[in-house]
């Protein structure tokens, strides 16, 4: 028998079903809760645990929201925050095996480290090229035969030719009005050095200008300021009877290495714990096993999140959120000045 | 979104950045193409056999244009 706190707070695994999936806490659903919105009672119960985080990546819990809330996080973290990425390619040399246009393509996906907060967005149909919301690169290599090259057999490309790989570290920063000024070399430039354009032989030859603007996921994925930014619910393990020995071997198996631990109990014999429910990837495994089927539970709390971000390189990922509740701040303010506006008229 | 090349004036070389292609004001102009088979560059001027001066191949081709043309990167 489920209580109706368990159908509010959890999502039950079961062999071949999940059980309350959608939310049900709302205002006059259930008798005995008070489900109305209230600030203060939020603020109390909201908390925001970080478990790491660095310069690209970070995982934390969001505790005491609603999905609708946390999944606004992250379409804003994918789709509407914004960053640098070439939008235009001047092509006056391409002699390379990539198509002009194929070219072009994979050069928008490049990662750059340049801060789109520093930059303005680009007004639809201008051409000119301002400081404040263009970065200008250029990129000209010339493949040659290499004539320091060793005649021992080595066909290796890297040996028989200078410039037989065009990396992003070809790319060179051409600072327009003062951006030379404003920005260190440092702060402009792709993310990593080392991604690979395209490759030339002997004869073969780019030169191009690249033309970055500022943009927003929602017009082009190249423009997402994040790799992935995702979260999954935390998981709850119930060993509703003490598991031991051989059976908690097998228990152990059953989910993801760590999630259960094997203790020694004071009779002499090892009992399986819950030891790191948070790593468990909620495979259902289990729940297979008739030994196991009744005397283990599955749950899934409903509003404790564990969100990762994978920042693109140019913004750390603490950074990232921070814009995204910032973002959806704005949008909340906007949405009440257009209430406050229909309601006065 | 427009995906034809457009041209940009701005990036045409003028006639001064162009490199010269005649040696002497004198000799008649040459054009550079580019060997079918071993992909040298070769000088030819209007009455010279078209052939590679390095390997013979008769299939010569010119070069792309030196005007940019500009794609959007997407």
């Amino acid at each position: 028998m489920t209580s109706i706190n368990d159908i509010r707070t959890k999502i039950k695994l079961e062999d071949t079903e999940l059980l309350n999936t959608t939310s049900t806490n709302f205002p006059g659903n259930y008798p005995g809760y008070d489900d109305r919105l209230n600030l203060e009672e939020f603020k109390k119960k909201l908390q925001i645990q970080i478990l790491n985080l660095n310069d690209t990546t970070t995982e934390f819990d969001i505790i005491g929201t609603d999905a609708s809330i946390t999944n606004a996080f992250r379409r804003i973290l994918i789709a509407e925050l914004p960053s640098m990425a070439i939008e235009k390619v001047h092509i006056t040399e391409n002699s390379s095996v990539l198509p002009d246009d194929v070219l072009a393509h994979r050069l928008g996906l490049i990662p750059l480290r340049a801060d789109a907060r520093l930059f303005v967005d680009k007004a639809p149909g201008d051409t000119r090229e301002c400081e404040e919301d263009t970065l200008i690169f250029k990129l000209k290599v010339i493949c040659k035969k290499n004539p320091k090259a060793i005649a021992d057999g080595n066909d290796d490309p890297k040996n028989l030719y200078i410039n037989s790989s065009v990396y992003t570290e070809h790319m060179e920063w051409i600072p327009i009005g003062n951006q030379a000024t404003k920005y260190k070399v440092e702060d402009i430039g792709p993310v990593f050095n080392d991604i690979l354009i395209v490759k030339l032989r002997p004869g073969q030859e780019i030169d191009l200008k690249l033309v970055c603007h500022k943009g927003i996921g929602r017009d082009h994925a190249k423009f997402s300021p994040v790799c992935t930014a995702s979260y999954r619910l935390m998981p709850e393990i119930i060993l509703k009877e003490p598991i031991y020995d051989q059976d908690a071997e097998e228990l152990q198996k059953c989910f993801t290495q760590g999630v259960i631990e094997l203790e020694d109990d004071k009779n002499g014999r090892r009992r399986a714990v819950v030891a790191k429910p948070r790593l468990d990837m909620c495979s259902r495994e289990a729940l297979r096993h008739p030994e196991f089927k009744d005397c283990i539970e599955l749950n899934k709390i409903r509003d404790h999140f564990i969100f990762s971000i994978e920042s693109a390189g140019a913004v750390p990922p603490d950074q990232l959120f921070i814009d995204a509740i910032k973002l959806l701040m704005s949008k909340c303010d906007r949405l009440l000045q257009e209430i406050d506006g229909n309601t006065n008229n | 979104m427009d995906k034809t090349p457009i041209h940009d004036p701005s990036m045409t070389p003028s006639a001064s950045t162009m490199p010269s292609t005649t040696n002497s004001a004198l000799q008649t102009k040459t054009m550079v193409y580019v060997c079918g088979e071993c992909h040298k560059d070769n000088e030819l001027r209007s009455t010279d056999v078209i052939r590679c001066t390095d390997c013979g191949y008769r299939i010569l081709y010119k070069k792309r244009t030196k005007r940019s043309t500009v794609y959007d990167a997407r």
